[in-house]
């Protein structure tokens, strides 16, 4: 499941990223995200995992491999 | 010691490096390159603040050479300060920084918003390094802290490293084994009306329109009527002086360096307004709101920053540029900046509508900005990711603005008494000779009027065939603010605002603007750039 597929306020552990930024900035795979807000059109998404909050644009978002979470 | 202060953005390095090292601080430039970073001592230390690095193996243009210097030119000491609101992700430039061999230390920041409180003793013991603890900002004794790196870096207690390996490796690391489990931040309510797409636009477009209207309108032109009418009264003073030459020389510069000193107070408020944005982390939420827009025209929600600091000045808006992480983006971005009126055109545009209303300054700024994205539209464009850290809200500390506000002030006075004093003494001796070197009190036999008439031709379809005129948008080429000086050193009026307004929206940025481009992108773009913007002008100029 890609990242832009869950809803807002949804959880999801991560299972791939597309950049090695994103792995220095602690989204790594096994981390729980949740989506807090997403912008116009979708577009940039705001997520939340471990104390720390993260704007992504939607196509890398589409680009994140998540795995919902209940 | 040469001391080195590493940590994430935002993580507090700047607020322990200005009460380190107090006023004994300066910009500085890393070797070969342009990218600043500030000095300061502390007694016979000398304290240096990177930019920020979320690790050692860097992205944007700053990251590499803050990345490099730490590596080529290794301190005696790293002073790593983490954000301890965000300790997981900070942990990943500390096991890092580990692996380089120096003594180092850490310093605790924003204890006072972790929620449970960290235990600090055992940060120390997984980590095998000394804490130090920063309970309450400006009230700790930075000689506690330089005497705990002393010790440090005498014992040659070099820290032992807990994890090699890529980014991935350390967070499995951190996640595994940090004993300080995630503190809970408090964002506040405030982003679910100020990140909101309606609603937080509203408020963004709002908070600009009251810097404005307070810049421009209320505030601005309460400080600068006093200080107009005492360059007045220095100017009759002046001319009870001694030999013409003289008399004409004093008056031409104080009504050349005088006239721009009375934009001061404006210039200083709209930095202190961005400043405040920046400083309290709404910048990050303007970002946010500007993304998918920016996106449209080729651009990310990042350069919305350097844009906002363009209102004050182009120089430190291309430096602020290279926190982005693609060249693309960045180059795109810098190219925007020309078109964003920078705070030295606000006495050009004050002095051609003196009387307008609030809105006619801002119609003016965001003309230029609507015509520099249908520009970036048209260029081709590769998209690049947003991966933007959103920090809470935090209450803007008065020490770090009046550090940041000085020093912007400082950069103007200094223009004034260099770029601009020196624009209006040439200006004014140049009205005082004629070409054959004879002195004349007629402006229009004069040296300056001759060297205007050269390009004058070029500038008569456009309504502007004054050489006055000419002369002041040339003299307008080294620093804006010289357009005013020597359009008052030569006393005349504009004879066409609307076309002159259109010329100097558009034309190329001042001498140290161009200077920065030129450094940041290379003589090819800032040579297009300058051919661009003078076409763009002289285009505008026509129509209009």
């Amino acid at each position: 499941m890609k990242l832009t597929d869950l809803r807002q306020d949804a959880k999801g552990q991560i299972t791939a990223v597309p950049f090695p930024r994103m792995a220095e900035l602690g989204l790594v795979r096994g981390t729980t995200v949740r989506v807090l807000s997403k912008g116009m059109g979708g577009n940039p998404l705001q997520i939340s995992f471990e104390g720390c909050r993260l704007l992504i644009d939607r196509r890398t978002a589409r680009k994140t491999e998540v795995e919902p979470c209940d | 010691m040469r001391l080195i202060l590493a940590g994430n953005p935002n993580s507090g390095k700047t607020t322990v490096f200005n009460h380190l090292t107090g006023s004994r601080q300066h910009i500085g430039n890393f070797p070969g390159v342009t990218v600043e970073f500030k000095k300061g001592t502390y007694g016979s230390d000398e304290i240096i603040d990177l930019p920020g690095l979320y690790s050692l193996e860097p992205h944007s243009a700053e990251e590499q050479v803050a990345a490099k210097y730490l590596k080529t030119h290794p301190p005696d000491g790293i002073i790593n300060c983490i954000d301890m609101t965000n300790l997981r992700r900070s942990l990943g430039l500390t096991l890092s920084l580990m692996e380089l061999g120096i003594p180092m230390l850490i310093v605790a920041n924003m204890l006072e918003e972790c929620q449970p409180k960290p235990d600090l003793e055992k940060l120390e013991q997984w980590l095998e390094l000394p804490v130090f603890a920063v309970r309450q900002q400006n009230r700790w004794a930075p000689a506690v802290l330089i005497r705990m790196m002393r010790f440090e870096i005498q014992n040659h207690r070099i820290p032992k490293p807990l994890c090699r390996g890529g980014a991935e490796e350390k967070f499995r690391f951190i996640d595994r084994y940090n004993p300080i489990p995630c503190c809970k931040t408090k964002f506040g309510n405030w982003d679910r009306v100020l990140m909101h797409p309606v609603w937080g636009t509203a408020v963004f477009l709002g908070i600009m329109g009251s810097i404005f209207d307070l810049t421009f309108h209320r505030l601005g032109p309460f400080f600068t009527e006093p200080i107009l009418q005492s360059i007045n009264g220095f100017k009759e003073m002046a001319g009870a002086i001694g030999p013409p030459l003289l008399r004409s020389l004093i008056q031409g510069v104080i009504a050349g360096v005088g006239s721009v000193f009375s934009f001061l107070p404006a210039m200083m408020l709209l930095f202190f307004f961005l400043a405040i944005l920046e400083d309290s982390g709404y910048m990050v939420r303007i970002c946010y709101l500007a993304e998918n827009i920016m996106s449209v025209f080729g651009l990310s929600g990042k350069s919305a920053v350097p844009l906002l600091i363009g209102f004050g000045c182009t120089v430190p808006a291309a430096l602020s540029a290279r926190t982005m992480e693609s060249e693309q983006q960045r180059r795109r971005t810098l190219g925007l900046l020309p078109f964003v009126s920078c705070s030295a055109k606000l006495p050009v545009y004050g002095m051609l509508y003196p009387q307008g209303g609030f809105w006619v300054i801002p119609l003016i700024y965001l003309a230029g900005i609507a015509v520099g994205l249908a520009v970036a539209a048209l260029s081709p464009r590769k998209a690049v990711p947003l991966l933007l850290e959103v920090h809470p809200y935090r209450r803007p500390k008065l020490k770090n603005l009046w550090h940041r506000l000085w020093g912007q002030t400082q950069s103007f006075v200094q223009k004034a008494f260099t770029v601009l004093l020196a624009a209006s003494v040439i200006a004014t001796l140049l009205q005082q000779f004629t070409p054959a070197l004879q002195y004349t009190g007629d402006a229009e036999k004069s040296l300056l009027a001759w060297l205007a008439g050269i390009p004058l031709p070029l500038f008569k379809p456009l309504g502007l065939g004054q050489w006055e005129t000419v002369a002041a948008l040339i003299a307008g080429l080294f620093a804006k603010e010289s357009i005013v000086s020597v359009l008052s050193v030569t006393g005349a009026a504009v004879p066409a605002p609307l076309p002159f307004l259109a010329f100097v929206l558009f034309y190329p940025p001042c001498v140290a603007a161009m200077s920065t481009l030129r450094k940041e992108a290379g003589w090819g773009f800032a040579l297009k750039t300058f051919l661009l913007h003078l076409a763009l002008a002289y285009l505008a100029a026509w129509i209009l």
